[in-house]
């Protein structure tokens, strides 16, 4: 069964264009990632699939149910940690807990059992009598991450769950993600960290400006990336005309010099090396290296949004910037 | 499924309730507000011209109440964008309306709590002739509507202020034409129509009746039924403006 399904999903802020008519599902058990640059609909997609907001129009079932007509009965069935959402920092990490269990209309004995054995996992437990208050940005989003789950939900949805968090407490909260998948939760997470998407999740879907511009697991769409057929090579001497004479080699398709090294685009990697290699003791070449390059996800992604490489560090600096400061 | 029944849910909201009067009524600013402004507004309006204490203690109930109950009403909902908790509770699986009556029973409970006290005792003091019973009724009343106008006006508000500013543009002027300091009857007839149009003039109303026997009863039944139908309207309104921040 498929737990999210989302068909025709818009969404308008008056006249502005948040989420233009997206459609896809997630699979129980699956950790999906939907994963796009500042601005392209994250969060607006990730509230409105929580009940946090209303669709201006679309079809979505999570858990089975329409979240447009049943938003309550959606929310006994899955956990929020929506990207700002406090605990509330006057009451302790237990009281909040308890609340939280109690609003989930648990007894008193489970909420009791829930509370201490997620403080336990999520490393709380020591200071579960403090105020939030006093925790920093990364226990504080744990407490949050506790409360989502303390109804045992079947799916999680994260907006961004380790923006702004250094890099342990970043590591520590993916590791649990990846457990808690393990354990059948269903996780549905947003993100602008390329490598963060990479490395959690099973499928993931790049938004741009509002649309969904391609859906796959990581390998699938490293393998799109134009790259996979690319090769570096570069040459201890040197000879007038190199690029052109590779050029003429069979399957490649373009050559570029940079610095002392030649980037050739091929139809065949396996033939074009083949190739470069006899090219090269016909023309007494030294070869110094010969790299196969190795499609990044952020390849793809570069390509696919068509941003820069460069434009994509500045957006994450000011990202993390501007998450910093809240 | 009956997952969400409506006992289920009002036993949400009492726990709403709870966590509220935890973290906001314990908070000074909040008491001060609550306490301090309408009990000075009244030393200065009333004490001045020298009548019995009995005489005034239905309006210093009436204000105590009133703005009590609002303000806190205003910083509970207010708060809970302003301190980016909102998302934490309404990712809860609580019907808004039932949100909505969780905060307004708190509110209800510190107006109540904090008008209670220092009117019991005064009317014991000033042996005035109180009917307890009919006290307690008119206050928990009144505490209701003010909460409701309190949640009314917050229910799209980002940060206290911006609830509480329209508040006291209501609140202020409605203090000086509900019969507090001024008999309506000596109002001309337009301010007269504007004074029974304002909940204050019925919480007034049945305070004076419970408190020193002045009116009928048949006014103080009239001014229940009005303090209800007040309260059902702004919750009613409330929750709708609550849900439509969610578009
Ligand atoms: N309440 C709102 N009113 C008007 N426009 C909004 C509102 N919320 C978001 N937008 C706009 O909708 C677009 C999508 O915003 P959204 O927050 O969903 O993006 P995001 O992918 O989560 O970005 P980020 O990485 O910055 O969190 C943006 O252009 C944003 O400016
Ligand atoms: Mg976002």
């Amino acid at each position: 069964m498929d737990i999210i399904e989302v068909e025709g999903l818009t969404k308008y802020y008056k006249k502005f264009l948040a989420v233009d008519n997206i459609s896809f599902n997630v699979r129980e058990g699956e950790f999906f990632g939907l994963l796009g640059p500042n601005g392209a609909g994250k969060t607006t997609t990730i509230r409105i699939l929580t009940g946090l907001l209303k669709p201006s129009s679309g079809n979505i079932f999570v858990t089975g149910i329409d979240v447009r007509k049943n938003s309550v009965e959606v929310k006994s069935n899955i956990g929020i940690i929506s990207e700002t959402a406090n605990p509330y920092l006057e009451m302790s990490a237990w009281d909040n807990l308890m609340f939280a269990g109690a609003l989930h209309s648990l007894s008193r004995e489970e909420r009791r059992k829930r509370a201490e054995d997620l403080l336990k996992l999520l490393g709380l437990y020591n200071r579960r009598n403090e105020k939030v208050e006093n925790f920093s940005k990364g226990l504080r989003k744990r407490v949050a991450i506790a409360l989502a789950l303390m109804h045992d939900p079947q799916v999680l949805f994260l907006d961004e769950p380790t923006s702004g968090l250094d890099v342990q407490s970043s590591r520590m909260i993916r590791q649990f993600l990846r457990k808690l998948n393990e354990n059948g939760v269903t996780i549905f997470l947003t993100t602008h960290y390329i490598e963060e998407a990479d490395s959690l999740c099973d499928r993931i879907g790049i938004i741009k400006n509002g649309k969904i511009i391609a859906i796959d697991s990581p390998e699938n769409l490293k393998a799109q990336s134009k790259k996979k057929r690319t090769l570096e090579i570069s040459f201890e001497n040197t000879l007038e005309n190199i690029a052109e004479e590779i050029q003429k080699l069979p399957n490649v398709k373009l050559v570029k010099k940079y610095a002392d090294k030649f980037i050739i685009h091929t139809d065949d990697i396996s033939e074009t090396i083949k190739e470069l290699v006899n090219f090269a003791s016909k023309k007494n070449l030294r070869i110094v290296s010969l790299n196969t390059m190795a499609p990044s996800l952020e390849d793809t992604f570069v390509e696919l949004t068509g941003l820069s490489s460069l434009e994509l560090e500045r957006i994450e600096q000011i990202g993390k910037m501007r998450k910093m400061k809240m | 499924m009956g997952k969400n029944t409506l006992s289920k849910n009002i036993i949400k909201s009492f726990y709403i309730a709870w966590k509220d009067l935890r973290i906001y009524y314990s908070s000074p600013a909040a008491l001060m507000m609550g306490l301090l402004f309408p009990i000075l507004m009244f030393l200065t309006f009333w004490l001045g011209r020298n009548l019995p204490l009995s005489v005034a203690l239905p309006g210093l109930a009436a204000l105590t109440v009133f703005f009590g109950s609002s303000s806190i009403a205003v910083t509970t909902l207010a708060l809970e964008r302003a301190k980016n908790t909102f998302d934490t509770q309404i990712s809860m699986p609580v019907p808004l309306i039932f949100l909505i009556i969780g905060k307004t029973i708190a509110s209800c409970i510190y107006g109540f709590v904090i008008t209670i006290i220092p009117i019991s005792i005064l009317a014991l003091i000033a042996k005035s002739p109180t009917n307890y019973f009919m006290f307690l009724t008119a206050l928990t009343a009144s505490s209701l509507c003010s909460s409701g106008l309190g949640m009314l006006l917050a229910a799209t508000a980002k940060r206290v202020h911006e609830a509480m500013t329209p508040l006291n543009i209501i609140r202020i002027p409605m203090m000086f034409i509900s019969g507090i300091f001024l008999p309506i009857e000596s109002f001309p007839r337009y301010l007269q129509i504007i004074a029974y149009l304002m909940p204050l003039t019925y919480v007034v109303d049945s305070l004076k009746y419970s408190l020193i026997m002045q009116g009928t009863v048949k006014s103080y039944i009239t001014d229940m039924v009005a303090l209800i139908i007040f309260s059902a309207v702004f919750l009613v309104i409330a929750t709708k403006r609550l849900n439509d921040t969610l578009k």
